[in-house]
């Protein structure tokens, strides 16, 4: 068996060489020889970002139960050591056992955001891999894609061979087996596309033809929309169904979590308590991608927590959802957690401040009083409406009311500029909001509150995606983003606020990459071979380069961006059925326009469609129970 | 009231690919090792508590260490054999701890105690030949300076040092080892990768610094003539 071979000094020469040595706690050791199913799972950026991602630990762990695969890691290298890798040809290689990634059965790529996709290439070249599906041959891996960003595929689609819709738990087992069978009847890797589309969540773009209208579409100078997505051979679906885990108490989960060497991002275990999100909010993809709503049960839980804690000895683990405050055990998951367990920290994404919260986070940071972090979205409550985000302002108000007399100092409020119907009023009502919390902080006794106070108000732009109620969304343009920064900026005079603001131009082009087609490949390629990776490092995202790129491609802004898509416009990714109807979704836009909000699932069912494509799921459950 | 601490000084040698992790990371490892073999730490007082644990003089990254030393302070009391056997089954590869001893209330720690170090430097066999002549023009040098980035009050400044005074000896012990013994103290600490880059300059090999593979053997005090290991300095138990 071939092992690549990197010689000390490289390891000694590139930055934090412990992202490229492997062997940590939990890394798992099989004898490759006889394995007759070979993975490489790449998260596609720095492996301290990439070894953060629970999903990646999930799948890595879920593959690796079966003993015929040996899944092992793979990730960006950093562009030191990539310097380093084509100077001395050093192939890209997999950290458990250094074994060359183009000699891997299989390439599995995760898409957790669309400012990783120069590095897929860059992956794919450094491992010597054909970037273009089409240029593989049997001695190629199969290269595979998935995860929320997934749901568009057609910006990757010229590069993938195969992508998996949805939650990888359930059909992969099968895919892997069906690939031993394959291999041992001495059947050739590109032949096995065709053997696993009746699975369901398998779409192969080389299976599917796009054809795009005549005439340039309305809003754009010379760009048409497509006309149809079809299927060019029978046995590929005109329909791709999303994969779901039917109940996550039966489901799989990593309770042996590899524990890196250098400090991740989130150095912590991490439990993933529900999946899903009964919110609506219109901007959000992974509301609805991650549908239907599903609980772990809290025992469940606390089960999994116990040998968690005892596989990593991690001193911190995270509790994880889409929204925390849904989980309907919370308060006991965490008083049971922390009498089992007095000395690990508990960490709290995304939750609402209440004399509840606050009080448990108290106990928690054991005297460390952190910041607190409020998404409120928007600046009034009628644009609030619009996103539908059910956040209040004096919810808002009174969570810092009692923040600021417990002792805490520091507030973060997080906003979209650029959401669609936003008006200069919308925008005030951001610095506003500032100021009313600075006044909550001036009207509380001196001797009741924290010394001092910061507020900091983050904006980041508005990015339609797809699968959300806003992916008719016009976008607006770099200059339009820079005006309303400007604006808002002028608005915050107050050295206790202090105001923070995103790049517009990365957000143009992540609404390119998002809400592209198979036409927008070209621009990924171009870019990377201007050079373009870790785009969404701020250090190594090149600008000009993109802007070059842009231009080379003759891609349309105007057409991809700018303009409001028409209702009966076809998606590029409308032959990925995601469970949640595109008429709802329809109607949530036409609501959001009107400024009409809609109840949360747990409230009211408003009919998304998920009801009538799967069988599981909190929308279920309550049916039943009203049944 | 302080409660009642175990103090253990622990050996431990740090190996294979492991010396690619840096001592902040190494911190880490045996924090959780400890934590995952159920072995509790006593933590400090105060705003940030953390565990008490304390190591000797770190190892520069890409170096390899034999005897390294480690001191825990224990919620409870452990069997000093079982203490070691715990957490080696908790310790990744390259990682292994070998020997523990109780440490008496008042014992000063390894870190103030190290005096010197003695490292075998593994050179490229292939110029063995040349070694002997290259050892004598570099221990000839009147002064062996390196440069290195120093703070000074706060802004980084290059700095050139005189780091022959810490030279204690340099001789080859086989065709193409040598063996150092150096300063190594909280004050002053010699780091080899730095003498060896002066070495293959003055050789006329540069492009040969970072060939050689450097293991620090033991960290030693030196009391009147004699030289004892840190871990002599306490008594079996």
């Amino acid at each position: 068996m071939k092992r690549v071979s990197v010689p000390d000094q490289v390891l000694l020469q590139v930055e934090k060489p412990a992202r490229y040595i492997g062997g940590e706690v939990n890394s798992i050791r099989k004898d490759p020889e006889n394995i007759p199913v070979r993975i490489a799972f790449c998260f596609p950026d720095v492996y301290e970002v990439g070894m953060s991602h629970l999903g990646t630990q999930l799948l890595y762990g879920d593959f690796n139960r079966n003993d015929n695969v040996y899944c092992e890691r793979v990730f960006a290298p950093w562009p030191d050591m990539e310097a380093k890798m084509r100077e001395l040809n050093i192939p890209l290689y997999t950290l458990e056992t250094f074994t060359p990634v183009k000699d891997m059965d299989f390439l599995a790529f995760t898409l957790q955001y669309e400012m990783s996709f120069t590095n897929i290439l860059n992956v794919l070249d450094l491992a010597g891999i054909p970037l273009y599906a089409a240029d593989r041959t049997d001695e190629d891996p199969i290269v595979i894609a998935g995860g929320p960003t997934a749901s568009n595929p057609e910006v990757l689609a010229p590069f993938i061979d195969f992508f998996y819709m949805g939650e990888g738990e359930v059909s992969y087992k099968e895919i892997f087996d069906r690939y031993e069978a394959h291999k041992a009847s001495g059947g050739h890797r590109r032949d096995f596309l065709s053997k696993i589309l009746d699975l369901g969540p398998i779409y192969v773009p080389a299976f599917y033809d796009v054809e795009y209208n005549d005439e340039p579409a309305a809003g754009a100078k010379y760009t048409p929309s497509i006309r149809s997505i079809t299927p060019n051979r029978p046995d590929a679906p005109a329909k791709i169904r999303k994969d779901i885990v039917a109940n996550l108490d039966e489901s799989y989960y990593p309770t042996k979590l590899i524990v890196p060497y250098l400090q991740s991002v989130h150095d912590r275990a991490v439990m993933e308590i529900f999946r899903g999100c009964v919110h609506g909010c219109r901007f959000c993809q992974a509301g609805q991608v991650y549908k239907p709503v599903r609980f772990r049960s809290k025992e469940k839980v606390l089960a999994l927590c116990d040998e968690i804690m005892k596989n990593t000895g991690y001193d911190e683990i995270s509790f994880t959802s889409l929204s925390t405050d849904d989980y309907p055990w919370l308060e006991e998951l965490m008083t049971e957690f922390h009498e089992k367990f007095p000395h690990v920290a508990i960490s709290l994404p995304s939750l609402r401040v209440d004399a509840f919260s606050l009080g448990l986070m108290e106990k928690l940071a054991e005297g460390k009083k952190s910041g607190l972090t409020f998404a409120a979205e928007a600046g009034t409550q009628r644009l609030r409406d619009v996103i539908n985000k059910g956040l209040t302002e004096e919810e808002i108000l009174g969570g810092c009311q009692l923040a600021f007399t417990g002792g805490w100092d520091k507030v973060k409020l997080y906003f979209m500029l650029g959401l669609p119907t936003e008006t200069e009023e919308d925008i005030d009502g951001i610095a506003k909001f500032g100021y009313k919390i600075l006044d909550t902080w001036n009207n509380i006794p001196k001797e009741q509150r924290s010394r001092d106070v910061q507020i900091t108000v983050s904006t980041s732009f508005f990015v339609p995606k797809a699968f959300s109620a806003f992916q008719w969304a016009p976008q607006s343009t770099a200059q339009d983003y820079l005006d309303k920064q400007q604006f808002l900026n002028g608005r915050i005079r107050n050295r206790k606020i202090r105001y923070n603001c995103h790049d517009s131009f990365l957000s143009t082009l992540e609404g390119l990459l998002a809400r592209g087609d198979r036409r927008t490949s070209k621009l990924i390629y171009l870019a990377w071979q201007k050079g373009c990776r870790f785009d969404s490092w701020s250090d190594h995202f090149n600008e000009q380069a993109w802007k070059e790129a842009i231009e080379e491609s003759g891609l349309e802004l105007d057409y991809y961006n700018h303009r409001e898509r028409p209702a009966d416009e076809i998606f590029p990714w409308d032959m990925i059925d995601y469970g949640v109807s595109k008429q709802w979704l329809r109607r949530e836009y036409e609501k959001a326009l009107q400024g009409i909000s809609t109840p949360n699932c747990q409230e009211h069912c408003s009919g998304c469609g998920m009801m009538k494509f799967t069988d599981c799921g909190l929308c279920f459950s309550e049916r039943r129970g009203e049944e | 009231m302080n409660p009642i601490r175990y103090q253990k000084r622990i050996t431990f040698s740090k190996e294979g690919r492991l010396r690619f992790i840096s001592h902040l990371d190494l911190l880490r490892v045996f924090q959780r090792a400890m934590s995952r073999a159920g072995i509790e730490l006593v933590f400090s007082q105060g705003f940030n508590p953390h565990p008490q644990m304390s190591f000797a003089q770190p190892l520069s990254l890409g170096v390899t260490g034999k005897k390294e030393y480690m001191e825990l302070q224990l919620a409870a009391d452990w069997n000093n054999q079982e203490l070691l056997d715990a957490l080696n089954a908790q310790l990744p590869p390259g990682l292994q701890v070998w020997e523990c001893r109780n440490m008496p209330e008042g014992t000063k720690s390894a870190m103030a105690l190290a005096t010197h170090a003695q490292y075998q430097i593994t050179l490229p066999a292939e110029y063995a030949q040349q070694y002997p002549a290259w050892l004598e023009a570099f221990l000839q040098l009147k002064e062996v300076n390196i440069t290195k980035l120093a703070k000074f009050h706060g802004r980084k400044k290059q700095v050139t040092m005189d780091i022959k005074p810490l030279i204690q000896s340099l001789e080859l012990s086989d065709e193409h080892t040598l063996t150092l013994w150096c300063i190594c103290s909280n004050e002053q600490n010699l780091k080899p990768d730095r003498m060896m880059k002066v070495f293959w300059e003055t050789a006329g090999h540069p492009e040969l610094a970072g060939q050689e593979a450097i293991c620090r053997i033991d960290l030693y005090r030196q009391e009147g003539e004699a030289m004892l290991t840190i871990m002599q300095l306490l008594a079996e138990n």
